[in-house]
């Protein structure tokens, strides 16, 4: 049965991260006038990447269950980690917790309880700073992503099969980005084919559209091929997916369109579940 | 006279022994019985599971209240809270160790009163108890469907928590206890459930060396879809008679 195998030391997984550093990621999202596209995925990116990193933690030091690549497009396309990650491809997750860019603090307020507000400084890690500008080389970021799969693929054969998430607010401008991403959903480990899940970010007061089995309702033509290019949620992810919302039909993508931040949050927290349904 | 009682133990197939993170205890004078199962992405959690069943088996009443949990909870925080932690273990820290505990005390019968036992539990580590005549019973998990990845844990850190579950019953001389963590107790409740008799391949286990525990293990791992985890069987009683054959 595939999406079975055991994510441990020896047999670790991957995750690659897409994100679109166009210019128009700078406007806000539907109904969070402060809050931009590149900052909302930023805060989610960073938030993700901290649960990642406590999920692998042990007593000794965090363990390598994960590779994880951070791939900006806008001007260019490259590598989006900084600090003393920069310019890598594959991290693994040790490496990730051990090389923040920094550790901000911030101030989390809850209920105490008794009525009141409780307040607490929280360490945040910083992985990822968005910097929009230029266009959309969506084609150019999934083939990068192609490349590094193939030789991940190549050291890890079983592995449990890599996931890759690209997070977007348009459409490719350096070509069609089906067929690219149709030869990333063509590698496989002996587990199954390479998860391709996409999520498309919308300026607009619009209802998103989540996990679709099929094309209708999307639209337009590009909504239709963002959900061509995602690959359907395994069970463990659709089962996660389910936990969260209503209904999530039979043969669901891993896609979601117009999605505002919370379902953001929300998509890239299923996405990852793979991290976090089974226990390694 | 006391029961006799007895260990096998081994950490999750890719782990060390010092990567262990179940703990035992048997205390007061050979009545009072523990494991507990640490929660890996937890804080410390082999530390705490032997703390707390350490702390269950020496209690003297820790079924009354929850007043027994300050002992191992002030001394896990008093080991770990001065340690210098990178980033991630000081969240982790913060939010505590986390455990499964099953506790079992057993009164033996006399020639005056029957024997009895008692059982708590706070999540999915089990209790078989095999008596000499009648049907196996479980405790507090009764079918293998009934595992997941969440069950209720206890805390290493002050405050709240779920509310343990108990049981009680007879103890017959001949009855056998088993407590196991949740990797062995899902094994055993699925074969129970097929009819396979597990409890007949536990006992030629423990009637066998301990060294053979490992390679038990491996072929139940390979043949039995047993999952790969830290297992931890305390048996407590007399071990039945068995064939000379060893155990598959």
């Amino acid at each position: 049965m595939p999406y079975t195998a055991e994510i441990s030391r020896i047999n670790p997984t991957c995750l690659i991260f897409l994100v679109d550093q166009s210019s128009s990621m700078l406007e806000p999202f539907a109904g969070q006038e402060h809050c931009s596209k590149a900052d909302g995925v930023a805060d989610a990116l960073n938030r993700l990447l901290q649960n990642l990193c406590l999920k692998c933690a042990r007593a000794e030091g965090v363990r390598d269950f994960f590779h994880v690549g951070l791939i900006g497009y806008g001007g260019r396309v490259t590598s989006a980690f900084g600090g003393a990650l920069a310019g890598m491809s594959l991290v693994p997750i040790s490496q990730v917790a051990d090389n923040p860019i920094r550790v901000d603090t911030r101030v989390t307020k809850s209920d105490d309880g008794a009525g009141g507000v409780r307040e607490r400084k929280v360490k945040f890690p910083i992985w990822f700073e968005s910097r929009p500008t230029g266009k959309t080389p969506m084609c150019g970021a999934i083939a990068l992503a192609h490349k590094h799969l193939e030789e991940f693929l190549t050291a890890h054969p079983a592995c449990f099969p890599p996931a890759v998430i690209n997070i977007t607010d348009g459409d490719a401008t350096d070509g069609d980005p089906l067929p690219v991403a149709e030869k990333l959903q063509n590698l496989a480990s002996s587990d199954g084919p390479v998860l391709v899940f996409n999520a498309h970010l919308s300026d607009k007061p619009l209802p998103p559209v989540t996990y679709p089995a099929d094309e209708t309702g999307l639209p337009d033509a590009f909504a239709r091929r963002l959900f061509r290019m995602s690959s359907p949620l395994p069970a463990k992810l659709a089962d996660a997916a389910r936990a969260d919302l209503h209904a999530i039909p039979p043969q669901a993508r891993g896609f979601v369109f117009n999605a505002d931040l919370l379902a953001t949050v929300k998509f890239l927290d299923v996405g990852t579940r793979l991290a976090q349904g089974g226990r390694v | 006279m006391t029961l006799p009682w007895r260990v096998l133990s081994s950490p999750r197939s890719g782990n060390t022994a010092a990567e262990y993170e179940d703990a035992w205890a048997v205390g007061r004078g050979g009545t009072r019985f523990a494991v507990a199962d640490g929660a890996s992405e937890a804080s410390f959690p082999g530390l705490w599971a032997r703390l707390l069943a350490e702390a269950f088996v020496a209690a003297r009443r820790p079924w009354d209240d929850d007043d027994w949990l300050s002992r191992p909870r002030q001394a896990w925080a008093r080991e770990v809270d001065g340690f210098d932690l990178p980033w991630y273990g000081e969240i982790k820290r913060e939010v505590g160790g986390f455990a499964t505990l099953l506790g079992l005390a057993i009164r033996q019968p006399t020639p005056d009163r029957p024997g009895r036992w008692r059982a708590t539990a706070v999540g999915d580590s089990c209790l078989v108890v095999v008596p000499a005549s009648g049907p196996l019973r479980s405790f507090p998990v009764l079918r293998s469907a009934e595992f997941g990845n969440t069950p209720p844990l206890l805390g290493s850190r002050p405050g709240g928590g779920p509310r343990p579950a108990e049981s009680r019953g007879r103890c017959d001389v001949g009855d056998t206890f088993l407590l196991m963590t949740d990797a062995l107790a899902e094994w055993f409740l699925r074969r129970w459930e097929e009819q396979q008799r597990p409890e007949v391949e536990i006992a030629r286990l423990l009637a066998g060396p301990p060294e053979a525990f490992p390679d038990w293990l491996r072929r139940r791992r390979d043949e039995d879809a047993f999952r790969n985890d830290d297992v931890t069987l305390l048996a407590i009683g007399p071990i039945p008679e068995v064939s000379a054959s060893p155990p598959e």
